[in-house]
């Protein structure tokens, strides 16, 4: 059985269809890459899968259990680890309340028993120098690092990657990929959205293609990057 | 001499100020909820503080034993009953719903115990006094409310910056949405925020209680001290709080003392040069809880 199910998805803004009739999974420790034009409604997909929207129609099940109608601190205890494309921080806190935030309610640990596994997080994500910054203080990519390391820190068994590349110089983006590379190669199970597919292809093993809220492919990389319709709709756009 | 007496007079009274107005800029601070009950909840702690003394014949100051968690679980259950439906992007159903639940409380109030003006008798604490050098003489329970209040915003700011509780009141407080996404429950951490916020409002209905004489009436009027208290402080700041009250009673008492019809006036007056000054409080908030 998949760690994640979606079942005939759809969701609409007014007249506006965001996500039409959307199926998916997710197995469990694979890492699923989404592509797709500006619009596609990839980032809704992500909001109906962690509750901050709520699906016109369709299920969502997760780890053998349907969770559609549960709120999203519900979710995130069930183990849905989440990042945003723009960093949210808890500006005003340090980067290691930020995780400590993390660790008791979402992983429903005592703060003393968080503290290990917290300064762990810190040293995978390569924010331990920064463990006492103000999280306001943070540049791009730390914040970014912050936003994963405060999903890890929830303990996950699914984390999801909204644009996490987005934004960084070429550098950034390749360190920030090693670090994934390694979580994954943990067991951790992901989806990642991406604009950046050369860095999208080095972790995923599944690509999939959304346009106009459906699926438009769905299977090995560069199988579904050979595919004309793949090529017309997502690289005819990024050529402009 | 008789300027300096005035002035400690004025500073101790600010103590109580703060009391009032700590819980006040806790709830905003952690939800953005402007409660215009805050008033009518002080009374309504003072009242239950009544009924106690008078039922179990304990001792004013004792009563708080029973009053502080009577009012911090009417607290809970107010805001994961009623409050919580209130929250949104509006800002005017919460308005609304606690203009409302003054209403209600004071009437409530009045149906019960009366318009009949009330005082609790702490056995003389509250006509003690403490000699000072120089000939000064201040009054013991004034000293003993300031000295609560400190101790009251000392703890509370323990608890936000020290403990796993004010982590999670200040996540909540930067951003709603990604505290759920971090396994947060909005609607407990909010109750729990009230909670506390009336268990400080029990602390200061009943030294108000013990003070001076009330009524059901006089909840606006506490609301209002409470309000200014909080925006000459800065919004957000416990101890600009403290520094609003404190300024705010100096400012009655040396009204008071040039004539004993100026005691409000003057409070007033100072609160509104300081929000015509410095609109956004003499400290600034640093950040937000």
């Amino acid at each position: 059985m998949p760690l994640l199910s979606l079942q005939g998805v759809c969701k609409s803004f007014g007249s506006l269809t965001v996500v039409d009739q959307l199926s998916m999974h997710l197995d469990e420790g694979e890492a699923l890459g989404i592509i797709g034009p500006n619009g596609a409604g990839k980032t809704t997909i992500f909001n109906i899968i962690t509750g901050d929207l709520q699906a016109d129609a369709g299920s969502v099940a997760f780890d053998g259990a349907e969770v559609s109608g549960l709120a999203p601190h519900k979710r995130c205890r069930s183990g849905i680890g989440r990042t945003y494309q723009i960093p949210h921080p808890f500006a005003k806190m340090s980067v290691f309340e930020n995780l400590l935030v993390g660790a008791v309610h979402g992983n429903g640990e005592r703060e003393r028993d968080a503290y290990g596994h917290c300064v762990d997080i810190l040293e995978r994500t390569h924010l331990t120098g920064k463990a006492n910054a103000a999280a306001g203080s943070l540049t791009l990519l730390e914040r970014k690092r912050l936003e994963l390391a405060r999903a890890l820190a929830t303990k996950p068994k699914m984390l999801l990657l909204d644009e996490i590349g987005g934004g960084l110089s070429e550098q950034e983006c390749q360190d920030l990929i090693g670090t994934i590379k390694d979580i994954h190669a943990g067991g951790m199970s992901i989806i990642w959205i991406e604009h950046i597919v050369h860095a999208l292809l080095s972790v995923a093993e599944r690509l999939m293609v959304i346009n106009f809220g459906c699926k438009l492919d769905d299977g090995d990389p560069q199988t579904v990057m050979a595919n004309p319709d793949v090529r017309q709709v997502y690289m005819g756009i990024s050529a402009e | 001499m008789e300027w300096v007496s005035t002035i400690i007079q004025g500073v101790l009274l600010g103590g109580l100020y703060a009391l009032f107005a700590t819980g006040l800029s806790l709830i905003f601070g952690v939800m953005r909820l402007v409660n215009i009950a805050h008033g009518d909840l002080i009374v309504l702690a003072a009242f239950v503080s009544l009924a106690v003394v008078s039922g179990l014949g304990l001792d004013p100051l004792m009563s708080l034993v029973i009053v502080i968690p009577v009012m911090a679980a009417f607290g809970y259950i107010l805001q994961r009953g009623l409050l919580n439906y209130t929250l949104g992007n509006n800002i005017l159903p919460p308005l609304l719903v606690t203009f409302g639940l003054s209403i209600i409380l004071e009437n409530v109030l009045l149906e019960i115990f009366s318009a009949d003006s009330q005082r609790l008798l702490a056995g003389g604490l509250e006509t003690a006094s403490l000699a000072l050098p120089g000939g000064l003489a201040v009054g013991t329970f004034p000293v003993m409310i300031f000295v609560s209040a400190v101790a009251v915003i000392a703890c509370l700011q323990f608890m936000l910056y020290r403990t796993a509780l004010g982590r999670v009141f200040r996540a909540t407080s930067d951003d709603q949405q990604t505290a759920q996404l971090m396994g947060i429950d909005n609607r407990h951490v909010f109750a729990l925020a009230m909670a506390v916020a009336l268990a400080i409002v029990a602390v200061a209905g009943v030294f108000m209680a013990i003070r001076t004489n009330f009524d059901p009436s006089v909840g606006p009027a506490r609301l209002i001290y409470a309000f200014e208290a909080v925006i000459i402080g800065g919004l957000g700041n416990p101890w600009g709080t403290l520094a609003g009250g404190v300024i705010l009673g100096v400012s009655q008492a040396i009204g008071a003392k040039i004539n004993p019809g100026w005691q409000i006036l003057a409070g007033h007056i100072v609160f509104l040069v300081v929000l015509v000054v410095r609109p956004r409080g003499l400290f600034e908030k640093v950040q937000d809880l």
